[in-house]
């Protein structure tokens, strides 16, 4: 069963400069225990996606639009009142932010946050919190656990920290773990003991995760569902053998293919992807990719795709597979194949 | 009007544009029978601009500046007043300097607008006097202690190392005496007079701004974009006027928004104490000081004054938040 | 990895002796230098009181505050007397009045004017401040916003007088003076509310001003972003997570208020002739009543560098992440 629901979402930001649509009318669901991950470029609007969830977009900044749908577990979260959202915030559904030496607040202890979390979350004895603390920072691998609880985050290291964020998160024994880009700030020896912990905690706890990254490497072995996000939209989605070995849309292609291999030989050129996402601000008409598209037909630059099903959910948004296409059919093929060598 | 211009010139230039990509293309729209699915050269279209128009800084400062209601208001009064205290004293046609003893003290009438002080003299041509004297020593101060601060802060963090250290150290300690203390004691031993005055002023606050600018400057020679323009050498002359003039001029700016208001405050200040302006010069200070006096009796003679520095202050602090919105961008939702 | 904190009282006792010595150091070289520049005045008030005398006096009196001396001489003199009594002689204009008498004197009233100012004027800014921030954008915050604009605009002087003359005098409130011990509480607030009033709106303003800017600062900061994703509630975000770190600046600039409030009573001193130290140290200047104005620039001088100095400690406290170096 699906616990959370996303329909047509619609999220915009406002700047000086103008309204920044960052997503624009996205769906997914996740099941109980899976592992959704959310791929793309910065800027593609996956933090957002992220931060809707947690209805953390705040007026005047920000807004999610009308029409939009979040349903976690048969309610909407967007209609939620407060004291509802309040224990779905951090009890039902919680975040792992990138960065935590900003996202832990500095003035106060690493063991007082965790135990914000707890109080408000779990039914405990008020003597039987700080051990709970400790079995928790126990629990995400951070020694001493005892000492660091009375410490402050700028006197952990950037890996312990990204832990003591965990461990707050799971605090709430939350249904669903939204981990945003948990890795990226971080050394990439380090990012692997973060991503296996949150691996592990996921099937020890059974709780579903949406793992928003820009790094296919670390999508790899972790999720049961990818979807790539580009501009606003996700142009893609799937299970992940069906993106990694069947991927339907160019920008994934591209994607795929920028991920260095083991196998290829020394001189081989990693790909990149040519100019730049398109301007949220004034989205696109056509295909926001088509510009970047090595495939763009002139269709592609007047009408927005439709998505495109195949088996197993799997679903992109494409003109290539429009039935009215009579080009040759184009196949994906790792390594490039088109330039690069 | 002109976003409609706008839009239709795009549309029109859209519409050339794919006809000629269709010609260019023509070849595969030959093989195929839907032009829909005929391919684009990717090169032709990738870096085609955006729809979103470019913004220059400097007219959205303007653009936002004059959006702002209450600024403005305050910038058009604060502009009325400065004319009506420049012009006042000539079309009245008074005799406001000598002192005149059988009109002593009088209510405002048709022929003094707002009464005569306490030896006889027109008080509106006074007033206007006094608004041109507070303003122009605030100016002057402004100007200089802001020029003299820019340049101190500025070569401090140029030339950085030992000398940086002393000239912060100069800052420290002048910043370690109270500033009016020190006002006033630069006073006792230069004596009164309106250049002292300005130096004992300027002395106190100049400070402030080389602080700042000397945070500034230093805080964008780390920067990334003025190492990189470094990088592609670029002369010192460029990155002086293209990175750190434009980006120093909005906080001089604000300072000088900002400092304006502060002057007229402590000039008026000082003269109601005694120790700034002294008589015969006079300004708003002073004409507070003599209406204070006679308030028992004559309160318009103190409440005149009175508002005219509280309007004088507030339009200038009201033009300056108007401007510190303008100009910092982040500060823009 | 961690910086182990056993030492910490050890290097905070080292930390002040140093920022102590630094201040007397600097103390010191700011006695030398307004002496220095009080002696190349020309004219004291002796010249100005003495006038009309014959010279022989003049030169007697001369002689009893050591005028006649070289400038070195006086230097070393007042070095003595300010390190090893620390006085700074007798006023020239008033005799018998010293710094010590000033200080039993006058003290009191002027730091009474300032503490009733500070204790009101303080909190009700940070109150408004919170209020504001809290309801950023909405009515309340505007009017805030604009209300202080204005009132900061209008200066404590304009506001003493507008207030002596629309109020002093009428609902049984006094034009000028100030309390004296042994009134009743209402005889006392006939006297000290109005100049009380004069300067509390500066820092209600003031505080509401800064508090509500370094509170928007942390609202926006994504530890709270990451409070609210915990499921607290608005009011214990604002409570647990913002005020405290938006209250780091505003601890730092408290000290110097409190410093900085016996300058900004001057104006009020005068203007309600209030017999308080502020008013006495205007007609020193104005009468170059030299020693006495040598004192009181030490006075000043000193009360401002132990705020910084308290400010700079109490930083480190509040702020963890601060360490004393």
């Amino acid at each position: 069963m699906a616990i959370l629901e996303v329909e047509n979402l619609k999220v915009s930001y406002y700047t000086y400069a103008g309204e920044v649509q960052s997503v624009r009318g996205i769906s997914f669901d996740v099941e109980c225990g899976e592992t959704l991950a959310i791929i793309g470029e910065s800027g593609c609007g996956k933090s957002v996606t992220a931060r809707a969830i947690m209805q953390l977009v705040q007026k005047p900044q920000g807004e999610i639009k009308e029409g939009s749908r979040i349903v976690y577990n048969g309610t909407d979260i967007l209609t939620m009142d407060k004291k509802k959202l309040r224990d779905y915030r951090g009890g039902e559904c919680s975040i792992i932010f990138q960065d935590a030496l900003v996202a832990l607040n500095p003035t106060m202890k690493v063991g007082k946050q965790i135990e914000e979390n707890i109080i408000l979350h779990q039914d405990i004895d008020k003597k039987l919190v700080k051990q709970e603390v400790i079995r928790l920072l126990e629990l995400v691998g951070i020694p001493n656990a005892e000492r660091r609880r009375n410490q402050y985050p700028f006197q952990f290291s950037g890996g312990m920290r990204q832990r003591a964020m965990i461990a707050m998160a799971i605090a709430g024994n939350p249904k669903i773990l939204i981990a945003d880009e948990p890795t990226t700030a971080l050394d990439v020896t380090i990012q692997a003991q973060i991503m296996e912990l949150i691996l592990e905690l996921k099937n020890k706890l059974n709780t579903a995760v949406i793992l928003i990254t820009h790094d296919f490497g670390v999508v790899a072995g972790s999720a049961d569902k990818i979807a790539v996000m580009y501009a606003g939209t996700i142009v893609e989605a799937g299970k992940c053998e069906d993106i990694f070995y069947h991927p339907k849309h160019p920008y994934t292609w591209a994607l795929l293919n920028a991920v260095p291999k083991m196998e290829w030989k020394s001189k081989q050129l990693l790909d990149t992807i040519k100019g730049n996402p398109p301007d949220l601000i004034v989205p696109p008409k056509g295909c926001p990719f088509a510009k970047r598209c090595e495939h763009c037909m002139n269709l592609c630059l007047e009408e927005t795709p439709e998505y495109t099903y195949f088996d197993n959910g799997h679903q992109t948004s494409c003109h290539l597979y429009h039935p009215d296409n009579q080009n040759p059919k184009v196949e994906f093929a790792y390594g490039g194949g088109n330039d690069g060598q | 009007m002109d976003v409609a211009i706008g839009t239709m010139e795009r549309e029109e230039k859209e519409d050339e544009e794919k006809k000629e990509r269709n010609n260019k293309n023509g070849f595969y729209s030959n093989t195929i029978d839907d032009l829909r699915f005929a391919k684009v050269v990717q090169s032709e279209i990738m870096f085609e601009e955006s729809a979103r128009p470019n913004i220059n800084y400097w007219k959205e400062v303007r653009r936002v500046f004059f959006k702002n209601k209450i600024a403005v208001t305050a910038l058009v009064i604060f502009v009325l007043l400065v004319i009506i205290s420049l012009v006042g004293p000539h079309i009245r046609n008074i005799d406001y300097v000598s002192m005149n003893m059988s009109e002593q003290n009088q209510l405002p009438s048709a022929k003094h607008w707002f009464g005569t002080d306490n030896m006889g003299r027109d008080l509106f041509c006074r007033l206007c006097n006094a608004v041109g004297i507070s303003l122009l020593i605030a100016v002057i101060c402004t100007v200089v202690s802001i020029f003299l601060g820019s340049a101190y802060g500025a070569i401090a963090a140029y030339v950085g190392g030992f000398v940086d250290e002393i000239m912060m150290r100069v800052i420290e300690i002048l910043n370690s005496i109270p500033s009016l203390i020190l006002i006033l004691l630069i006073l006792v031993v230069l004596g009164n007079s309106i250049p002292t005055f300005i130096f004992a002023m300027v002395f106190t606050s100049w400070t402030g701004s080389a602080r700042m600018i000397r945070g500034k400057v230093l805080q964008l020679r780390q920067s990334e974009y003025v190492l990189a323009s470094e990088v592609l050498g670029a002369t010192k002359r460029r990155i002086v006027m293209k990175h750190l003039l434009p980006n120093a001029a909005s906080l001089i700016i604000l300072d000088v928004a900002g400092s304006i208001p502060g002057f007229v405050g402590s000039e008026a200040g000082l003269s109601f104490l005694g120790l700034g302006l002294q008589p015969p010069a006079y300004s708003l200070g002073s004409l507070l000081s003599l209406g204070q006096q006679v308030m028992a009796f004559y309160p318009h003679q103190m409440v005149a004054p009175a508002v005219l520095l509280a309007i004088i202050i507030l339009t200038c602090n009201l033009i300056g938040d108007g401007l510190r919105d303008a100009l910092d961008p982040q500060l823009r939702n | 990895m961690c910086i182990p904190c056993k030492k910490g009282g050890e290097r905070m006792v080292k930390y002040i002796l140093r920022r102590f010595g630094e201040m007397i150091i600097l103390l010191f070289i700011i006695f030398t230098a307004t002496f220095f520049l009080l002696a190349a005045v020309p004219g004291n008030a002796i010249d100005q009181k003495m006038e009309k005398f014959p010279e022989s006096v003049k030169e007697n009196i001369v002689h009893k505050y050591g005028f006649d001396k070289p400038v070195l001489e006086r230097y070393a003199i007042s070095v003595k007397n300010f390190v090893i009594d620390h006085q700074f002689g007798e006023s020239i204009v008033n005799p018998g009045v010293t710094l010590s008498s000033l200080l039993k004197d006058k003290m009191p009233i002027s730091m009474q004017l300032s503490a009733r100012q500070i204790l009101f004027g303080v909190p009700i800014g940070m109150i408004l401040g919170i209020i504001a921030a809290c309801n950023r954008g909405k009515r309340i915050d505007y009017f805030i916003v604009i209300s202080s604009l204005v009132i900061t605009s209008v200066p404590t002087l304009v506001f003493a007088l507008l207030l002596q003359k629309y109020f002093g005098g009428r609902y049984g409130l006094q034009i000028i003076g100030w309390s004296q011990p042994g009134m009743g509480f209402v005889d006392g607030l006939s006297y000290t509310l109005l100049p009380t009033l004069s300067g509390v709106f500066g820092y209600i303003v003031g505080y509401s001003r800064l508090v509500r800017t370094t509170m928007l600062d942390s609202i926006n900061q994504e530890y709270t972003m990451t409070a609210r994703a915990k499921g607290l509630s608005e009011a214990r975000i604002i409570y647990k997570h913002v005020i405290r770190n938006s209250f780091i600046p505003v601890c730092t600039i408290l000290p110097g208020t409190i410093a900085g409030v016996i300058g900004g009573s001057l104006f009020i001193e005068r203007v309600f002739s209030i017999p308080g130290i502020g008013a006495y140290y205007t007609t020193a200047v104005s009468q170059r009543d030299i020693p006495m104005i040598m004192g009181q620039t030490m006075l000043y001088t000193l009360i401002y560098l132990v705020s910084i100095l308290v400010s700079d400690i109490l930083y480190t406290i509040v702020d963890p992440r601060i360490k004393f170096q």
